[in-house]
């Protein structure tokens, strides 16, 4: 009887745990249901469409195009026909975000330095490119030189293309070796990896295997330490054998506190994550709830510093986590970790439009409102828990993969807009905006002012600092007709050549704006020097091109967020002397700005 | 951002998948077990031979626990020993994949690893068991290719194997096979390669059968089912014979056209008001006519703020949507719609959902608190199955969790005779039972009732909390039981009606336990299960019977001899 009432169960934990995991990959992307308060049945619906290639500019035929927005299951698929097209239509005038993927191929990696998660609008179209990705295989061997049969094979990325360390935290890829030993990992990005055999996978003990309690052994035989570090790229094979040690591994253990149990728990509890500090990797992924009385346990875990935390998705939309522990596996097992959880902050507001009767450059002025887009970007990765001031909510250690948060949303009808789930920290807020003719004027606490003082909390400039739990609201981000924009290419003294990687920044010429953070833009160039900036204030400013203070893209910081930088390049471009008007709406197009290499 | 969307998304049905399996199997908790100083020892043999460095592990008692309790390796001699164990019951299994059993198994429920070789064995506190030895053989393979139309391999894209009986037909008795699903999935090459087969006969497929329907996820291209080598139609299917420990090579499909797909869309409305209803999670699935149901699946979706639903990705078949509050504490439940793809998307599909019923009230223990038993309050399941009299086809459940204080309340349920039903979701110590449920002093266990728009507050529940044991063995005489024959023990309270019956079967060497009964006599009986196949029915002597009488926290034991020997008068 028991067995018989298995498969039911499986399927509704399935559908239960799917629910959670779309709702959680909304929960970031929140929203206060687009469409919730829209009396205006006349809006238009419109389509995306666009063109999937592969890196040599064939197209991809059968490759999933998603296009999703903020909201409930919103997600829309397409698949690429034979020309390397797809559309998707009937959607409403939203923001929108674009993806595309095919077994074995990866997206090109996007790094901006700025607010720049892409979003397409209604009409759009959308060139996406999938490249091969790599492969890594080999044999897993024991000391005796016998295949070593389904152990988990895993790849850890820990340095990109360029080979830079990764920054982000990601789970590695995970495959079993088969009955000769045999394992192959494709669909890898470029970069560096390092590879283990042994120990729990991802989910451990959900398919038991003989090697699951052990510590992974890297290729080609060693720990941590001495991996071997496995350079891809592109859709290359790379061999990496693994000479299997076999040695015991350790079991990091604890319970979950600060939990009401909930219907919704029965077959998903909270998810706890064992994060490996020094290849910045979720190693494993467990969880607890009622069914296991909240207690939980990893096992196979090998020496070295990890982090543990929980959280827990709810259907509502709102996520509960733990603090970030970290702790030290050294030769033995950790156990009596509580984890408690708490609810996450959240940052209410409103947008604003002001509308300039006389500008002309805005077309789709009906649906603006839930075309922007509002988020939070999380300023100050400080890993390490502050102490607790006396009488003050205390900042809880927040988990590294969450160091660097960013929180999307789109008002509702009325503006108002809701950025939830956001850990304790320093944040920018930021706006992306409908479309061209538009500009931020100014992010406040409270009503819009119509000339924004000095003594006013500066939003833009200082960020705002949210504490444990903290619900602030009252957030208003102005955004205003009659943008401009400027497009351009570097030019270079007759016998140099414009260096590829060069920034371009629009910095305020006018005094008064020298602390308004909103006027600073910034633009990188492309292949044949060119830059485009748009959602220009209209007004006096010095332009400039440098060369960006570190060469690593994915560490570039945003001029909006640097005040160090701000003040370096309005006085290298006072000095340069390079100045550019924009009236309302004036789109200029085609400037030249002569690159010297002493500009700096 | 983006990103993490996207991988959340990619990674969905992988992890669908995954986590169930660890949700339901995931019965442990992190506190340290006691050590038992119990032990299981016997001997592995491959192709009879004695088989060194073989990993055999012991799962503990509940179903399928999912750490192992032991685990070894088999010495030179092909000698093991788990020891370390308490009392309760394991699987004893063996932990290579590249094996089989050298015997097919007797049943298909079997352990979490190297099909066929599981046994069951009850042990008592401190036993010695010997001679559990493991016969195996070396498994076969059977590897090839997938290409699409252009002979281009296709990436990530499952094969199915069904075994089949040597002219093609499918088995009675279904072989298991291995559980690694990436063995039946292609890699970046189109390559798969299935291992640890028992020899016999098989067909091989890939794509969805039209027949059944699907939906597309994930980023996996679907294609029309085609079976080895290039056949649309199982009958026309090449049979691929496999020898012990051979490996069948090439074994190559050439697929169609990829498969198109539609969407389907629709809205759900409240049945009484006719309003759409928004945030409503809902279950759809493929409905094939041939069945009354449909098992819903890939949840995660729920309706937007008009009400409306959309699914992506649905392949040419006959599906049926519902709403459920079995899947999330949903206060509605419906009827299931059903809809037929064929060659464009469908729209308008129209959900009527009705709200559902509620019972709350508390889970109370009766007699003196125990400790014990109060732990297991906010671990505590608790279910109404719903049977409508009118419509008895239409059957209906929900569960709760009894939160620490006792409190409960299920909602989403239909009009009916209600049958409520406690269940622990981890194990421990002792077992809450209900004795009778009650409302305003009135025993209503056996007419709890739920007429249209009354939902039941302040039921009581009132349990009993059993911990006592009894412990047995079975032993035959005079012949042995037909293979397949499952035996199974029973103990019933003594001069009870009661439907709280106990149970357990017998393990391989005929012992058997029975826990968490509440102090009492018991009437223990063995019931013998003729398996499927065609043997005749034997007659035989009425099932054989024992009392016991157990207290709290203690053991009976009891010892059954059965003779085999056909009753006089018999066939």
């Amino acid at each position: 009887m028991q067995i018989k009432s298995i498969p039911t169960r499986l399927t509704l934990c399935c559908a239960c745990i799917a629910a959670l995991l779309l709702s959680s990959a909304s929960s970031n992307a929140q929203q206060p249901n687009p469409e919730s308060a829209s009396s205006s049945s006349a809006r238009p619906l419109g389509a995306i469409s666009g063109r999937v290639l592969n890196s040599g500019g064939e197209p991809l035929a059968g490759a999933i195009v998603y296009v999703s927005t903020f909201g409930t299951n919103s997600g829309r698929r397409a698949t690429v026909d034979a020309s390397g097209n797809f559309k998707v239509d009937g959607l409403d005038a939203l923001p929108y975000f674009v993806w595309a993927s095919a077994p074995g191929f990866v997206s090109d990696p996007v790094i901006t330095p700025n607010d720049a998660r892409r979003y397409y609008h209604i009409g759009d179209s959308v060139n996406l490119t999938l490249t091969k990705g790599g492969v890594i295989s080999g044999n897993v061997t024991s000391s005796t030189n016998t295949p070593v049969v389904n152990t988990t094979v895993r790849a850890f990325r820990v340095r990109d293309e360029n080979g830079q360390p990764v920054q982000s935290v990601a789970q590695p890829r995970d495959r079993v070796s088969d009955d000769r030993g045999y394992y192959r990992i494709y669909g890898l990005p470029s970069g560096s990896y390092v590879i283990s055999a042994g120990g729990a996978g991802q989910f451990s003990g959900f398919m038991p295997t003989q090697y699951e309690g052990d510590a992974p052994t890297y290729a080609p035989s060693s720990t941590r330490d001495t991996a071997s570090e496995i350079v891809v790229r592109g859709g290359e094979e790379v061999t990496a054998d693994i000479q299997y040690r076999g040695e015991a591994g350790h079991s990091v253990s604890g319970a979950l506190s600060g939990v009401a149990p909930t219907q919704a728990m029965m077959f998903s509890g909270s998810t706890i994550s064992l994060t490996d500090l020094r290849s910045r990797a979720t190693v494993m992924t467990t969880s607890a709830g009622p069914f296991n009385n909240y207690g939980f346990a990893f096992f196979g875990v090998s020496d070295g510093e990890y982090e543990v935390f929980a959280q827990r998705y709810s259907s509502s939309g709102e996520t509960a986590i733990s603090e970030a522990r970290r702790i030290k596996v050294q030769g033995a097992d950790v156990t009596g970790i509580n984890l408690s959880l708490f609810s996450l902050a959240s940052v209410s507001g409103r947008l604003v439009l002001e509308s300039v009767p006389k500008a002309e450059c805005v077309k789709r002025r009906l649906v603006a409102l839930q075309e922007t887009v509002i988020g939070a970007r999380r300023m100050s990765p400080d890993m390490t828990s502050r102490p607790a001031v006396k009488g003050q909510t205390a900042m809880t250690a927040v988990p590294i993969s969450f160091s660097n948060q960013t929180s999307d949303s789109i008002p509702d009808a009325k503006g108002e807009f809701i950025l939830r789930n956001l850990h304790n920290g320093l944040y920018r807020v930021v706006a992306q905006l409908p479309e061209t003719g538009w500009y931020i004027r100014a992010i406040t606490m409270g009503a819009p002012p119509a000339v924004t003082k000095t003594t006013d909390p500066n939003i833009p400039r200082d960020g705002l600092t949210i504490k444990t739990g903290e619900k602030v609201s009252g957030v208003t981000v102005t955004i205003t007709e009659g943008a401009a924009s400027l497009r351009g290419h570097l030019s270079a003294r007759e016998g140099q050549r414009v260096p590829a990687g060069l920034r371009v920044y629009l910095v305020p010429a006018e005094r008064e704006s020298a602390e308004n953070v909103l006027r600073f833009f910034e633009s990188a160039t492309d292949t044949s020097a060119g830059f485009a900036i748009e959602n220009i204030a209209p007004g006096r400013y010095w332009l400039i091109a440098r060369a960006p203070d570190d060469v690593d893209p994915a560490k570039l910081k945003p001029i909006r967020q640097e005040p160090a930088l701000r003040t370096r390049v309005l006085r290298e471009a006072e000095a340069l002397k390079k100045e550019i008007a924009f009236k309302p709406c004036e789109q200029t197009s085609d400037y030249e700005l002569a690159w010297t290499s002493t500009t700096r | 951002m983006s990103c993490l969307a996207r991988q959340l998304f990619r990674a969905l049905i992988f992890l669908t998948v995954v986590l169930c399996t660890l949700v339901t199997v995931a019965g442990q908790t992190s506190e340290p077990k006691p050590k038992g100083t119990a032990s299981i020892s016997g001997k592995a043999t491959l192709s009879g031979k004695a088989a060194p460095g073989i990993a055999i592990a012991a799962y503990g008692g509940d179903m399928m626990q999912r750490r192992a309790a032991a685990q070894a390796l088999t010495d030179s001699e092909g000698h093991y020993r788990l020891f370390g164990l308490g009392p309760g019951q394991y699987q004893v299994t063996v932990l290579a994949p590249n094996l089989t059993a050298a015997e097919p198994p007797t049943s298909p429920f079997q352990g979490p690893m190297t099909p066929g070789t599981s046994k069951t064995i009850v042990l008592a506190p401190g036993e010695t068991v010997e001679d559990i030895d493991l016969k195996l053989v070396r498994g076969g393979v059977i590897t090839g290719r997938i290409k699409d139309a252009d002979g281009k391999p296709v990436v990530d894209q499952r094969v199915s194997l069904q075994p089949v009986d040597d002219k093609g037909m499918a088995l009675r008795v279904p072989t298991v096979l291995s559980f690694i699903s990436q063995m039946y999935q292609t890699d970046d090459r189109g390559i798969y390669r299935i291992y640890g087969l028992p020899s016999g006969h098989y067909k091989l497929s890939a794509g969805t059968d039209p027949a059944r329907g699907s939906v597309s996820l994930g980023n996996r291209v679907s294609y029309p089912q085609t079976f080895y080598p290039d056949a649309t139609d199982t009958t026309k299917a090449t049979v691929i014979e496999l020898s012990e420990g051979g490996e069948a090579t090439n074994i190559d499909i050439q697929l169609g056209r990829r498969a198109e797909n539609y969407a389907a869309t629709g809205r759900i409305i409240d049945a009484d008001s006719g309003q759409p209803l928004s945030g409503i999670r809902f279950l759809f699935g493929p409905a094939p006519k041939t069945q009354q149901y449909f098992s819903g699946f890939v949840g995660g979706l729920i309706t937007n703020s008009r009400g409306e639903f959309r699914i992506e990705g649905v392949e040419p078949g006959r599906y049926g949507i519902s709403v459920s509050s079995e899947v999330e504490s949903g206060n509605y439940y419906s009827d299931p719609a059903f809809f037929e793809v064929t060659d464009g998307d469908v729209s308008n599909i129209e959900v009527k959902a009705m709200t559902g019923l509620n019972v709350s009230g508390v889970v109370v223990l009766e007699g003196v608190p125990n400790k014990d038993a109060l732990a297991q309050f906010g671990s505590l399941r608790i279910t109404a199955n719903m049977t409508s009299n009118s419509k008895p086809q239409t059957f209906n459940s929900a569960s709760a969790i009894v939160a620490f204080d006792g409190s409960f309340s299920i909602s989403g349920l239909r009009p009916g005779r209600a049958g409520l039903y406690i269940s622990p979701m981890v194990n421990q110590t002792g077992r809450l039972s209900i004795s009778r449920i009650e409302r305003e002093g009135v025993d209503i266990s056996h007419n709890l009732e739920l007429k249209a728009g009354q939902s039941l507050s302040d039921v009581r529940v009132i349990t009993v909390f059993g911990t006592g044991t009894i412990r047995g063995t079975v032993k035959f005489e005079n012949g042995a039981l037909s293979p397949g024959t499952r035996v199974f023990i029973s103990a019933r309270p003594e001069g009870s009606a009661s439907a709280n019956n106990f149970g357990a079967q017998l393990d391989a060497r005929g012992h058997f336990v029975i826990n968490n009964l509440p102090a009492g006599t018991y009437e223990v009986i063995v019931n013998l299960n003729i398996g499927a196949g065609p043997q005749p029915q034997q007659r035989r002597a009425p099932p054989p019977k024992q009392f016991a009488t157990v207290i709290e926290y203690g053991e009976a034991e009891v010892a059954f001899v059965i003779d085999l020997k056909p009753v006089e008068g018999g066939p």
